[in-house]
């Protein structure tokens, strides 16, 4: 009896601390992202605008993978481990690896034909390809085994991807913003980077001519001027202030030019209907406070949804021969400064001189701090203006430094009421070390570990062993 | 405590005292270098990257953990001294973690053999050291786990190669659980956490992950109880 009830008992506690030990990892595993990211670059710690994209889904999606098994691990594991950290934020984010080349009949159902991943939400499907995710060295162009794993370095861009693709499969809403020319602006072509992350969020622009047009189009959500050299003509004014009037929305970045301060009198008019006043100078940080050039600005980051994400993260936005601009509060408008130059900056006045690289400071000159950016809110706290003092900070060359990318995209996406979008986003990953190894070292180390190393212990073994029968 | 400590230096002396056991680490040592030397040399240029060598070396922990864990219960079994402890001042718990503690401490042993493979990469270039520390990590706390399902599977049986094949299939099921689940996204969803393979890749791609590290600690936990329950049945029988 007295076995029998033990018996009973170490089976019933066994069983219990197998169902702990079940429903615990089950619970564990729900957690999702209990993890601290001891990678150099945080590689696995999503951006902002990944895990809000991720928590934002709102039915399941299926990410298929299809990986070509002659693709080098390197790369392909980079892209599967990656998902495996969306899955930890959003299990609704299904991860699913096929072989491309055992899976033949499912790849051709979605068109895929090389290494890629198929995001699927219902009825819709959005591929990238594994070889869009990689940029530099030798992986970008083949991606065979060898070759792959014999380049030196890559950058791996496959979380901006991934989560662009999911961005684009869950937004429906697009808006239209007409980027003014005619006045020496930027041209698309200068700013295709920006310019493919607002395609990527589903924001089309559209180059407009208002000397060929004669109006602003009725679907115009935004406006944008960008980098102007030369004043806009009283026409042109007069159609930009009644489309703003009825309800248009301005994101308008100043461009340096020499003769600004005698001939900008309608785009300062434009400025001064929201509060902007503009100085006419470029600011200047001296040499010994700033690690850049003078003209290269670290600025300060006003208290603004599109800058508070930046500046909890110490993401800066650089901002190269910006003008000066000035706060006169306008009544009816909400002018908040965006960026703001130190109290060392000072407004260089002599603009023949700077472009001759003198920025020596003297008596003409205005003392800093300056604003170089204001966003412009109705009474209402609408958005309806973005004034920046510069643009440079949008080409190509210089929008992949620091937080640039983000605040231009957080300032457009703020104008256009899309404040889920104001993020952070991801940044590229630099990747592995690589050597070159000779003959003879290829032949120590085979001697070393695959005969000498084992040998020491069947050596051990042996002397153990005789010892042992001689005992 | 200090009986526990008995057992598990009377248990580390049997280990390092039999000629058995240095021929099993040769032939682990050798299988593995095999693997460091065509991952590592195979490929020119070399990528100094620890985690494409420890998926190969992992993989040996399979085959050598049920070696190097089933003497330690049945062989107690076997020659009838498991009477002998049974009747001794010294708890089922004690004589079971004492065992366990000492094949942690030939895990270690091994850990430290694998150590050579990126000490002779570092000669090379500069080691991400934060993700080596964080793979060896994930062995540890894999080969732990396996060590103690090896030990119940020692309780199972008096005939060592018996454990030896009851460890191997129970390692081996819940090495591949995941692989049973490719069909169906349910089984996927309940099975796949049980998976001791897939567990580590969080570790060993540089992430400590929460869940994974209780995963290890509950799986190993789980199952010393379960040989303290085993061997327990011993004593009331």
């Amino acid at each position: 009896m007295k076995k029998w009830i033990q018996g009973t008992n170490a089976v019933v506690f066994s069983v219990a601390v197998i169902g702990i030990f079940i429903i615990l990892t089950l619970f564990l595993n729900s957690i999702g992202t209990f993890q601290v990211d001891l990678t150099k670059n945080k590689q696995y710690t999503l951006s902002d605008q990944t895990i809000t994209t991720l928590q934002g889904l709102d039915q399941n999606v299926e990410a298929l993978v299809f990986l070509n098994s002659q693709d080098a691990e390197v790369y392909t594991r980079e892209v599967t481990d990656l998902l495996a950290e969306y899955h930890k934020v959003n299990s609704k984010l299904e991860v699913k690896t096929y072989d491309l080349l055992t899976n033949p009949t499912l790849a051709k159902q979605y068109g895929v034909t090389e290494s890629a991943v198929v995001l699927k939400k219902g009825d819709t499907t959005k591929i990238v390809p594994v070889y869009d995710m990689f940029a530099d060295g030798a992986g970008a162009s083949d991606m065979s085994a060898e070759s792959a794993e014999a380049s030196a370095s890559y950058q791996f861009s496959g979380e901006e991807k991934l989560t662009s693709g999911l961005l684009s499969l869950s937004s429906s809403t697009t808006h239209k913003a007409y980027l003014l020319n005619g006045h020496n602006e930027f041209a698309t072509t200068d700013m295709s980077t920006l310019m493919n992350h607002l395609k990527e969020e589903h924001i089309t622009i559209s180059d407009l001519s208002l000397l060929q047009e004669g109006s602003i189009p009725k679907d115009a959500n935004l406006l944008m001027i960008i980098g102007p050299q030369n004043d806009l003509s009283d026409g042109e004014t007069k159609l930009i202030k009644q489309y703003l009037n009825n309800g248009g929305k301005l994101f308008l970045s100043l461009g340096f030019n020499e003769k600004m301060s005698s001939s900008w009198k309608n785009l300062d008019s434009l400025m001064s209907m929201y509060g902007v006043k503009d100085t006419h100078a470029v600011a200047v940080e001296p040499k010994d406070t700033s690690l850049y050039d003078p003209l290269t600005i670290i600025p300060d980051y006003g208290q603004h949804e599109i800058t508070a994400k930046l500046a909890a993260n110490k993401l800066y936005t650089m901002m190269s021969l910006s003008i000066g601009l000035q706060l006169e509060a306008v009544k009816g408008w909400t002018t908040t400064p965006l960026l703001t130059s130190s109290s060392n900056s000072y407004g260089e006045t002599n603009l023949s001189g700077l472009l001759e690289s003198k920025t020596e400071r003297d008596t003409k000159d205005l003392a800093g701090p300056f604003d170089l950016g204001f966003a412009v809110a109705d009474a209402k706290g609408e958005p309806k203006a973005v004034i920046l003092g510069g643009s440079t900070f949008m080409m190509d060359q210089e929008i992949v430094q620091q937080a640039n990318l983000d605040f231009a995209l957080n300032s457009i996406n703020d104008l256009l009421g899309n404040s889920n979008k104001i993020t952070i986003r991801p940044q590229e990953q630099e990747q592995y070390q690589t050597a070159n190894l000779s003959l003879s070292q290829a032949k120590i180390i085979f001697i070393g570990t695959v005969i000498v190393f084992p040998l020491l212990f069947v050596i051990v073994g042996i002397v153990l062993w005789w010892r042992r029968r001689r005992g | 405590m200090r009986r526990m400590w008995a057992i598990c230096s009377k248990e580390l002396q049997l280990y390092f005292l039999n000629p058995t056991t240095y021929f099993a680490i040769a032939v682990y040592v050798l299988l593995s270098s095999y693997m460091f030397y065509v991952s590592f040399v195979g490929y020119q240029p070399s990528i100094l990257d620890y985690r494409l060598i420890l998926g190969n070396t992992i993989f040996m922990l399979l085959i050598i953990i049920p070696l190097l864990t089933m003497r330690l219960i049945s062989e107690e079994f076997r020659q009838g001294t498991d009477e002998l402890l049974l009747t001794s001042p010294v708890t089922v718990t004690e004589i079971v973690i004492g065992k366990y503690l000492a094949s942690l401490g030939l895990l270690l042993v091994l850990i430290a053999c694998n150590l050579v493979y990126p000490i002779t990469m570092s000669f090379f270039g500069t080691m991400n050291i934060p993700m080596l520390l964080l793979s060896l990590l994930a062995v540890f706390l894999l080969g732990a786990a396996m060590m103690a399902i090896g030990l119940f599977a020692s309780s199972l049986s008096q005939h060592q190669m018996v454990s030896a094949v009851i460890a191997f299939v129970l390692l081996l099921g819940l090495w591949i659980i995941d692989s049973f689940t490719m069909n169906s996204d349910i089984a996927q969803k309940w099975l796949e956490p049980f998976s001791i393979s897939s567990r580590i890749d969080n570790l060993v791609k540089g992430v400590l992950h929460g869940p994974d590290i209780l995963f290890y600690l509950t799986l190993s936990l789980l199952f010393l109880v379960l040989s303290i329950q085993v061997v327990e049945r011993k004593r009331w029988r």
